[in-house]
Parts: structure tokens; sequence; C-alpha cells
């Protein structure tokens, strides 16, 4: 067995190990006794449960509020405070001048179709011809008629040489409108069953994309959990939120502005190679 | 000439009463049977909050060991009737882990029902808010998320807290217009989906 197979296998066992530390799944070494007593509580929620931003339509209605406070008359300022609370506390000197000069842009501005404009980048554990690694892919929320869900925009390249891909669309699956807010959670079913009916017309000549659903179809990429979901909203006026969240017992947390970017080029690649290949 | 008066007054009735009910049709007057109202939409918002209180006082009966066996299966039951199918639970996201684990929600009650046998004493708090979205509306009926917070802390012989989290609980919610087992027909009914959980990290202090 090699030095970085003992390695690898030490840090597996240490990961399960705390996996399963969770509330309902503790081991504990002794365990032989019945508890003395199960108790259950209900109590009023505290502050930072009223305050946070539990989904991203609160975020949304939030940054649409131009009305003046008591405190603050001042429309301009008023709104300027409260773009100042949607920031995640961030000390980075260049993440701090672009702040100030969004919160400057934006002015009396609000969002006109935030809905429409609304991206996602998803970390995956996938394993990818039997060994384990993360994929990235980018998904936008999308509106047919009068219904919703999310598709697949991008991928990050993987090495696969791929097959054309399958003809067959099964219009009555989709991934959920409001897959983001847990966190794409049943994504990987999904893809897995079949990824296909998932992926946005628009990206389904971006060759990572065929790649992609290639390598699903030949069973060489298998999706497993998605660990992680960042979102980026397109304001129209010029200026791109990156979004994410953020849980702690704070007055300020839920969906939270983490960066934002003047410049799509300072968007992940993938996104993009979408928005070039759906502006065309 | 009665008839007529009658009729007349139903007709006088009629558009008040459809406008009571408020059905909504397209523009082409054409009655649309997979859209709800704004009012039935915010019925059945009050309807999951409920559905979700429910569901956290099934899950107090099934930990609580004080309770009959029978008592708690039924809860079990109960609680998997509330859910879709092939609802599932996550677990894990624990002391800054980002691993998870996924458990089908059966599995996850009756691991719930053993958890006496896991801990010496066990705190289980559950907050007066059941946070729950806009619907959205899909190609199958409606979705949303609801948001509840929990408190956990297990204690150990010595009686020092073994573990303790305070966790988010995110739930997937469908509405949909699917055939009733009982009515044998189709109404609109809400069913709770997939769990996420989060964990909440204490406040910093300022020092």
């Amino acid at each position: 067995m090699g030095k970085y197979t003992v390695l690898f296998l030490l840090l597996f066992s240490r990961l399960t190990q705390a996996q399963e530390m969770d509330s309902l799944f503790f081991q504990e070494s002794h365990q032989s006794n019945p508890p003395a007593l199960v108790k259950h509580y209900r109590m009023p929620a505290e502050p930072f449960m009223k305050t946070r931003l539990h989904l991203v339509s609160d975020f949304l209605r939030k940054f649409n509020d131009t009305t003046a406070t008591e405190e603050c008359p001042w429309a301009e300022t008023a709104r300027s405070i409260r773009l100042r609370e949607l920031f995640s506390p961030v000390s980075i000197p260049d993440v701090v001048y672009r702040k100030q000069a969004f919160i400057e842009a934006m002015g009396l501005k609000k969002l006109l179709k935030p809905q429409e404009n609304l991206y996602a980048e998803v970390t995956l554990l996938v394993s990818h011809k039997g060994q384990n690694t993360r994929l990235k892919i980018y998904l936008k929320k999308q509106k047919s008629r009068e219904n919703w869900s999310w598709q697949v925009v991008g991928s990050e390249p993987i090495a696969v040489i791929g097959n054309p891909i399958g003809e067959k669309v099964d219009s009555t699956q989709f991934i959920a409108p409001n897959a983001h807010e847990l966190n794409f959670m049943s994504l990987p079913q999904l893809l897995q069953k079949d990824i296909r009916p998932f992926i946005a017309r628009e990206a389904l000549v971006i060759p990572e994309v065929q790649k992609l659903i290639s390598s699903v179809y030949q069973g060489e990429l298998r999706i497993i959990q998605s660990q992680k979901t960042i979102l980026y909203l397109d304001t129209q006026v010029g200026w791109y939120l990156q979004l994410q969240q953020f849980n702690q017992e704070s007055e300020y947390s839920g969906w939270l502005i983490d960066d934002v970017y003047n410049q799509p080029t300072e968007l992940p690649v993938p996104l993009r190679v979408f928005l070039q290949h759906d502006n065309k | 000439m009665k008839n007529y008066a009658l009729l007349l007054f139903s007709l006088l009735l009629l558009p008040l009463s459809s406008q009571a009910q408020k059905t909504p049709v397209s523009k082409n007057l054409v009655v649309k049977d997979d859209t709800l109202s704004g009012e039935k939409l915010r019925d059945f918002q009050t309807l999951t909050q409920q559905k979700v209180t429910e569901f956290q006082q099934y899950l107090s009966i099934i930990s609580d060991p004080t309770q009959s066996d029978e008592v708690r299966e039924l809860a079990i039951e109960n609680a998997q009737l509330l859910f879709l199918p092939d609802a599932r639970m996550q677990v894990g996201m624990v002391k800054k882990q980002t691993l998870v684990k996924e458990y089908p929600l059966s599995i996850y009650l009756r691991r719930l029902k053993n958890l006496e046998k896991k801990y010496f004493e066990v705190a289980i708090t559950f907050y007066d808010l059941a946070m729950v979205g806009d619907w959205e509306k899909t190609q199958a009926g409606y979705v949303t998320t609801a948001t509840y917070f929990q408190h956990f802390k297990g204690k150990g012989k010595d009686g020092r807290i073994a573990y303790e989290d305070k966790t988010i609980k995110q739930l997937d919610v469908d509405l949909r217009n699917r055939k009733d087992p009982f009515y044998e027909e189709h109404r609109w009914t809400v069913l709770l989906g997939n769990v996420r959980v989060t964990e909440v990290e204490p406040k910093k202090s300022a020092l």
C-alpha cells in the first residue's frame, strides 16, 4: 500500500467520522443507558432569524426597496445604506473599492427582471473514469411561457472525446426554479438519470457542454453530489453581482453579495461563453 | 312568473359569484386549470406553514421515549404523508465540514426514533417561525421553499454537552393538481419535499 493510499484512507476515515458527528447520528462510545429525558421547547424566533435574507426573493425585495427610512429621510442615502447591508462583511481592498463604485453607480436604479438574469455556478462532486473529482457547471434561470426552471448552460471542460448527443427530450422533467435555495440538492439524481432535457437549447452548440452530456451518457462521468452554489445576477445596468449564502447569528445573513464586477470578462469562462452564444 | 324572477335574480348574481371565486382565465377567456389565483396561492402558503409546524410536532413525538411505541410509529407514518414519496433529508454539514449525507426521509425518521440510544439527555428547541417563500410557476404546478430553525443539545452521562448545533432547515414545497388517493379525484395539494440542512455559525465575539 503506497504512502498516498494510506494518507487518503486516513483522511477519508476522518471525514466520514465528521459526517456522523451530526446531531442525530452522534456516535457516543458508551451508549448503553437510555436518556434520562428528551426535552422539547418552543421559543420565539431570535432576531437574526427574522432579519436573515432566507431566499433570493428576500434579497431582491430589499435590493429594489428605494423608499426612504425614518432614520434617513433622503431616498438616495437610505438606498445606499440598504445596499451596503446586502454585502457580506469583506475587507479585501479591491472588493471594497468595487462595492463603493457599484453603490454610487446604482443610485436609485432598480432591477427590472432580476429572475430572468440569474445564473448559478454549482460545484458537483463527480466520479470521472472512476476517480472522484469536482466539476463546476453553470445554469440559467429560464422562463418558458409562464413556467420557470433552471437549465444547464455551461460546464468546465472535461477531457472526454464525446459522441453525438442523444435526441430524446423529456419535457416533463425540469430543474425546479427554487433549486438554488436547496443547494441544487436534486440535481445529481436528475442529471444522472437523463442529462439531455436539462440543457438549454442555446448551450447545445458549446463543446464543453457536448462533452459533459456524452461523458454522462457513456458512463465515464458519474455525478455524486452538489456541494456549493454561487449565484450571478446581471443587473442589466453594467454590473454583475456574485451572491452566496452566509449562515451566522448576525443581523445580516442569508443571501448576500460576495463581490461585484462591472466587466463581463470577470465572470467564469463557461458563463461568458454562454452569454456570447446567447447574444448571437 | 316566479321562475323568471328567480332566473333573473340568478343572472344578476352570476357575475358576483364568478368574481368571488376568481377562477384564472387567459386573455382569450379560456379557463386555465393549471394556474391558481393569488388568493388561493396565499391560502396554500398558510397551509404550508401549518404543515411545517405539524412536521415539527411529529419530530417531537418520534424522538420522545416517554411516548408509547405505537404512538411514535404512527407519528412516523403521518410525518411521511406530509412529504413526496422520494423526499430526502440532509444530515451533516457539521463544524465547517462541507460533506453532507442524505437519507430517504423514512430512514431519517427511524434513526430519529433511536436518538435515545445515542445521548443521555437531549433538548430540542423549535422556534415560532416557519417562513414560506412566494410560489413560482412550473410546468407541473408551483414550487416554493419553507424555512425553519432547530437548536439541538445532546448531553453525555457526565452531564456535559456532547453535541450542540443550531441548524436552518430548508424544505422544498410542491403544489400541484394531483390525484387524491382518498377522494379519487384531482385536487390541488401541497406536499413537502427534500430537506436541506445548514448549520448556523454562532455570532463572533467582538473581542
